[in-house]
């Protein structure tokens, strides 16, 4: 195991170093094995960030192929997950401005091309099935409405609380992706969810 | 609804409400110390509102967990993108360049690129002077000067008119129709009879096509054609031309010049004087020009200077 991988000892299980000391040599087993491993984690990242299942295979293909491009640099100071949420991050924001700066010039007037077989499914736990189906129904609104107030708010708010609230990320390692301090991230965070609640009438 | 109206709700809490709120999200992230917890869930147990306010952002955070998800369905995804990484490798495996060889391999391929460009142009330039190509082209049309713009510095005229070697036309605006067509006298007077008089002329004629006037020119030996430019000074009354040439091509010159003339006058005498409909021929406008007949001076050289007088009436 090289230095690079040692340096990461503390963030990274000692199989995910092996890939990762294997991925930065070029191996294509690594490569494949990494795919697998964190295909659903990123296909989540994406989803959530951009709020769209439009062109994500294509989106996550394009994270995949930074993360094999960029994993010579990776030095292990934080776990993989973290490194590439952050590779996730800065993808889907530059979509999200070459977009919103295309948007200016070209007006779609052709809905989108029929897709392929989609290598994934979109799903959620509610309704809860065990539940009176009045409560259920009331359930889902209350979710629904909350998830459309998430989506409504300033992309800064939105990622941090994604980052917290969905992913469960420490106050730390948001930090560290979003290159804040911990006591940004609580403010930003508490700012978000005040946002949230003023937002829905619950 | 102000603090002190939950505080009193809140009986013998040491918190108040509006701290209490403020330590919500550190509360519900478990990120109060062990005392600050036990004075938040004191104030809780006594504050009905802001009990409801601490249920209101659990419920919102356990919606947030209940955000939908994505699940991978099959193997596809995984095997296009591998196929394109084992593509890439493929083609880029095993080359590992180092800086200096990078450099190098930049360096030879500025140098490919840059020779390539001056092939090319030389080839051009050897096809030009092997068989003249025409620079403006058939049916090409450059305007002299837009309506609304400055005029342009003759020396574009001098370029464009220069390398009138086959057929062309020219459009140009109305006002500069005359400007123009000094410059254009000008130019070929000294390019061209300044080397041999003889030498290809431009056969023109111009059509009024609303607001500019088109020149059809074409490449020929002015004095074997049967109708020759005619020159047309309109706005100066008085425009003098002075043409260096070689003593033994003078005089031709001199014929030249007044077979033109005589001819321009004959010419606007069939004309309408003055029309502006579509398809007129503008020498028409000769008919308000006259001149003198060219005065021949030596110069120092033993070359001779022509002097001409053109006279608007």
């Amino acid at each position: 195991m090289d230095a690079t991988a040692v340096r990461g000892e503390g963030f990274n299980p000692p199989e995910v170093l092996d890939l990762i000391a294997r991925a930065q040599k070029g191996d294509n087993a690594a490569f494949d094995e990494i795919i697998g491993r964190y295909q659903r984690y990123v296909f989540n990242l994406i989803y959530q960030h951009l709020g769209s299942t439009d062109e994500l295979e294509d989106i996550a293909q394009e994270v995949f192929l930074r993360v094999f491009k960029f994993i010579r640099k990776f030095r292990g100071d934080s776990s993989l997950e973290s490194w590439i949420y952050k590779i996730i991050l800065n993808y889907c924001r530059t979509q999200a401005r070459r977009k919103r700066f295309l948007s200016r010039f070209v007006v779609s007037t052709h809905p989108p091309p029929p897709q392929e077989e989609k290598s994934f499914d979109i799903v959620a736990d509610y309704p809860d099935p065990t539940k009176d189906p009045a409560l259920a129904v009331e359930d889902q609104r209350t979710v629904e409405s909350i998830l459309s107030a998430l989506e409504a708010l300033p992309q800064i708010y939105r990622d941090i609380l994604i980052m917290r609230e969905i992913n469960e990320l420490s106050y730390d390692e948001i930090a560290k992706i979003l290159g804040i301090s911990v006591g940004t991230v609580k403010s930003r965070i508490a700012r978000a969810r005040e946002l949230i609640r003023q937002r829905v009438i619950l | 609804m102000t603090s002190s109206g939950y505080a009193a709700d809140a009986g013998e809490s040491q918190l108040n409400c509006l701290e209490f709120r403020r330590n919500i999200s550190d509360y519900l992230d478990g990120a109060l110390s062990a005392d600050a917890k036990a004075g938040f869930e004191k104030h809780a147990d006594g504050c009905r509102r802001c009990r409801a306010e601490l249920a209101r952002q659990r419920l919102v955070r356990e919606c947030l967990a209940k955000s939908p998800k994505v699940v991978i369905t099959n193997d596809r995804f995984r095997t296009d993108l591998m196929y394109r990484i084992r593509l890439g490798g493929a083609l880029f495996s095993g080359i590992k360049l180092s800086y200096p060889v990078a450099i190098l391999l930049l360096a030879a391929y500025t140098l490919l690129l840059a020779g390539t460009i001056v092939g090319v142009a030389s080839y051009y330039n050897y096809l030009e002077q092997k068989d003249p190509v025409t620079l403006i082209r058939a049916g090409e049309t450059t305007t002299f000067r837009q309506p609304s713009a400055p005029p342009r510095q003759s020396t574009d005229i001098q370029a464009i008119l220069s390398k009138v070697k086959g057929r062309c036309r020219m459009k140009v605006n109305f006002d500069d129709a005359d400007d123009f067509f000094k410059l254009m006298f000008e130019q070929y007077v000294r390019h061209d009879i300044d080397a041999s008089y003889l030498k290809p002329f431009a056969e023109q004629s111009s059509v009024f096509d609303g607001a500019y006037i088109r020149y059809d020119l074409r490449p020929m030996s002015f004095l074997e054609h049967p109708n020759p430019p005619i020159i047309v000074f309109r706005q100066d009354p008085r425009h003098r031309v002075l043409i260096r040439v070689k003593a033994d091509e003078a005089q031709k010159l001199v014929d030249y010049i007044n077979a033109a003339n005589k001819i321009a006058v004959q010419r606007a005498a069939a004309a309408a004087l003055g029309a502006e409909g579509k398809g007129v021929d503008v020498s028409a406008k000769a008919a308000n020009v006259s001149m003198n007949a060219p005065t021949l001076r030596p110069d120092a050289d033993g070359d001779v200077v022509l002097e001409l007088d053109f006279i608007g009436l």
